[in-house]
C-alpha cells in the first residue's frame, strides 16, 4: 500500500515493516516471536493487539496487514471467503481452566461445585468470543451450564482477560478462561490472586484452534510480500514453537506437524481446513 | 419506526439503558448542583484540585475509571464494604453499578453546563432577592436555580446522553449480563464478536445515533437559549 516503487529493483529495499495482528490473548508470544525474528531478519515487525473481532473488521476494511493471528477459526474463514487470506494454518491450541481466588474460599474443586451456595457469580468471556463459546461448552458437557444459568450466576466479561480480572478482584468466586491467560497475569505479577483448581478435559469443548493468516494485500489474496510471507513462515518454525510453547501454548503445527499436513495425514475433519495455493517455488 | 422492530433483546438493552441513564443523571444532579455552585462562586483553598478530581473521568480511560469503581465499590472495596454492611446494597454486577460508572463518566459534563449557567447569573438580581428579605437557601431555590434551569436541563440531557453510551466503565463493575446489565454499547459490542453481527447490530445503533444525536441538539439548543436570555435580562436590567 505505502508508496510502492518500481518492481523487480534492487533487492535491497529499506527494511520492510511486517504488520502483525494478533488477537489479545496471543499477544505477549506473538511479541516474543516477532522479536526474534525482527532481530535475525532485520525487518521491523509491529504487533497490534485486539479483540479477534475488531482485527478481521479491520483487516476487512482495507487495513494493511500481513499476518493475522486469530482466536477464532471463525473469523479466519471470514477472511478467506472474503478473499483476504492466502494463507491459513491452525497454529496453536490452548486449554480451559477453572480459576479461584488465591486460597479458594468458596471451595471450588470441580465444576459441580459450581453450583454450591458459596458461588455467586461465575465469570465467563463473553458468549460469542471463542473462549466464551468453548467455556459454555465445556460446562453443558459437565452438565451444570444450564444450573449456572438458572441461578443467574453467569457473568461475561468482554473478553477472556476481563473475566479473569473479575476472579482477580474477588467479585466472581470462580471463572472458566484459557490456561495461557493465568500464566501471563501471574508473569506480570497480577495474577498472584488466582490459583487454578480444575484442568478441563479438552473433549468438552470443541478443539481450540488459532489460526494464523496470510493476508492479501488489496484485490488479490495472493498478493503477499516477501518479508511477510517469511514471517508467516517463521511462526510455524522449531523457534517460534519454542516461544509459544513457553507461554502455554499447544503448538499445533511445528514444521514437523506441518510436513504430515503437507503430506496430507493430518485429517481429522476439524473446522479448519488447510490451504496452501500453489507457491511456485 | 425502527424501536417496534426492535427484537426482545435489543428492547431490552434500550430499556435497561435508558433506566440507567436515569437514574444515574437523578442520582448524581444533586452533587453536581453542589460542586458547580461551588466552582462558580466560591474560592477557596484547593480548588483546583476538586477541580481536577470533577474533571478527571473525562479524560481517564473508561476501563480505567472502572477498575477503580471496582476496587472501590467491590465487595473487598472500602465504600463498597461499607455500602453493603449499612444499606445491603451491592453494586457489582448489578445495574446499580452501571448507574454508578455513568454517573460518575457523565459527572463532568454536567458540572461544567450548570457551572456555566450558574456563572451568568447576574448576581445583581440575586442580592436584590437578598435585599427583600429572602434567605439564602429561598433565594437559591426561587432565584438562581430558576434561572440557571436552561444549564441545568443541559446538563442533564448530556449526562444522560453520555451515560447512554458509557461502555468502558460499565462493562468492569457492571459485567456484561443480558437482561440486567447489558446496555446499548455492550450488546452492540457483544453482537459485533462474531461474524456478520453488524447485520444483527444495526437497529440498535440506529437507535443509539438518534437518542445521542436528539440530546446532543436539545442541549445545544437550551445552551443557544440561556445564552439570549441573559442577554435579553441585562437588556431589562441596564436599559
Amino acid at each position: 500500500m505505502t508508496g510502492c516503487g518500481p518492481r523487480g529493483g534492487p533487492e535491497r529495499d529499506p527494511p520492510a515493516r511486517v504488520l502483525v495482528l494478533a488477537a489479545a490473548s496471543t499477544v505477549d508470544a506473538v511479541e516474543e516471536a516477532a522479536g526474534l525474528f525482527a532481530a535475525r531478519e532485520g525487518a521491523d515487525v509491529v504487533v497490534s493487539a485486539g479483540p479477534s473481532s475488531g482485527l478481521a473488521g479491520q483487516i476487512l476494511e482495507g487495513a494493511p496487514a500481513d499476518v493475522f493471528v486469530s482466536a477464532s477459526a471463525e473469523w479466519a474463514e471470514v477472511l478467506r471467503a472474503r478473499g483476504r487470506a492466502a494463507e491459513v494454518v491452525g497454529l496453536l491450541g490452548n486449554r480451559l481452566v477453572i480459576v479461584v481466588l488465591a486460597g479458594n474460599p468458596a471451595g471450588v474443586a470441580s465444576p459441580a461445585d459450581l453450583l454450591g451456595e458459596r458461588v455467586r457469580w461465575v465469570a465467563l468471556a463473553g458468549e460469542r468470543v471463542p473462549a466464551g463459546v468453548y467455556a459454555r461448552e465445556a460446562l453443558a458437557h459437565a452438565g451444570v451450564y444450564g444450573g449456572l444459568v438458572e441461578r443467574g450466576r453467569i457473568v461475561r466479561g468482554g473478553d477472556v482477560r476481563m473475566a479473569l480480572a473479575y476472579v482477580e478482584s474477588g467479585e466472581a468466586q470462580a471463572g472458566v478462561v484459557y490456561a495461557t491467560d493465568v500464566r501471563a497475569a501471574s508473569g506480570a505479577g497480577m495474577g498472584a490472586g488466582v490459583e487454578v483448581v480444575f484442568e478441563v478435559p479438552s473433549d468438552w469443548h470443541e478443539r481450540i484452534v488459532y489460526p494464523v493468516v496470510l493476508v492479501g494485500r488489496g484485490e488479490d489474496a495472493t498478493d503477499v510480500r516477501r518479508e511477510a510471507r517469511a514471517f508467516f513462515e517463521f511462526l510455524q518454525s522449531h523457534e517460534a514453537a519454542r516461544v509459544f510453547e513457553s507461554h502455554g501454548f499447544e503448538v499445533l503445527t511445528g514444521a514437523g506437524a506441518r510436513r504430515d499436513a503437507e503430506r496430507g495425514e493430518e485429517s481429522n475433519g476439524d473446522q479448519l481446513p488447510e490451504q496452501s495455493p500453489e507457491r511456485g517455488g | 419506526m425502527t424501536a417496534l422492530l426492535l427484537s426482545p433483546d435489543e428492547w431490552q438493552a434500550v430499556r435497561l439503558s435508558v433506566v440507567v441513564a436515569f437514574a444515574a443523571v437523578a442520582g448524581s444532579l444533586p452533587l453536581a448542583i453542589a460542586t458547580a455552585w461551588l466552582l462558580a462562586r466560591r474560592n477557596f483553598r484547593g480548588k483546583i484540585v476538586v477541580e481536577m478530581l470533577v474533571n478527571l473521568p473525562l479524560v481517564l480511560p473508561p476501563v480505567v475509571t472502572g477498575w477503580l469503581l471496582l476496587v472501590a465499590f467491590g465487595t473487598r472495596g472500602f465504600v463498597g464494604r461499607w455500602l453493603e454492611e449499612w444499606l445491603g446494597l451491592r453494586l457489582v454486577f448489578d445495574w446499580k453499578g452501571a448507574a454508578v460508572a455513568s454517573a460518575v463518566v457523565a459527572f463532568p459534563l454536567m458540572v461544567r453546563a450548570i457551572r456555566v449557567a450558574l456563572a451568568m447569573i447576574d448576581q445583581d438580581v440575586e442580592d436584590a432577592a437578598r435585599s427583600l428579605g429572602a434567605g439564602r437557601l429561598g433565594t437559591f431555590w426561587r432565584v438562581t436555580l430558576p434561572l440557571a434551569r436552561p444549564g441545568l436541563v443541559a446538563g442533564c440531557v448530556l449526562a444522560f446522553a453520555r451515560s447512554i453510551g458509557e461502555f468502558g466503565a460499565t462493562i468492569m463493575i457492571a459485567g456484561s449480563i443480558p437482561g440486567q446489565t447489558r446496555t446499548i454499547p455492550l450488546y452492540v459490542y457483544n453482537v459485533l464478536q462474531s461474524p456478520g453481527g453488524g447485520d444483527a447490530a444495526w437497529r440498535v445503533v440506529v437507535v443509539s445515533v438518534v437518542v445521542s444525536g436528539v440530546a446532543l441538539v436539545v442541549a445545544q439548543g437550551l445552551e443557544g437559549r440561556a445564552g439570549r436570555e441573559r442577554v435579553v435580562r441585562r437588556g431589562t436590567v441596564r436599559g
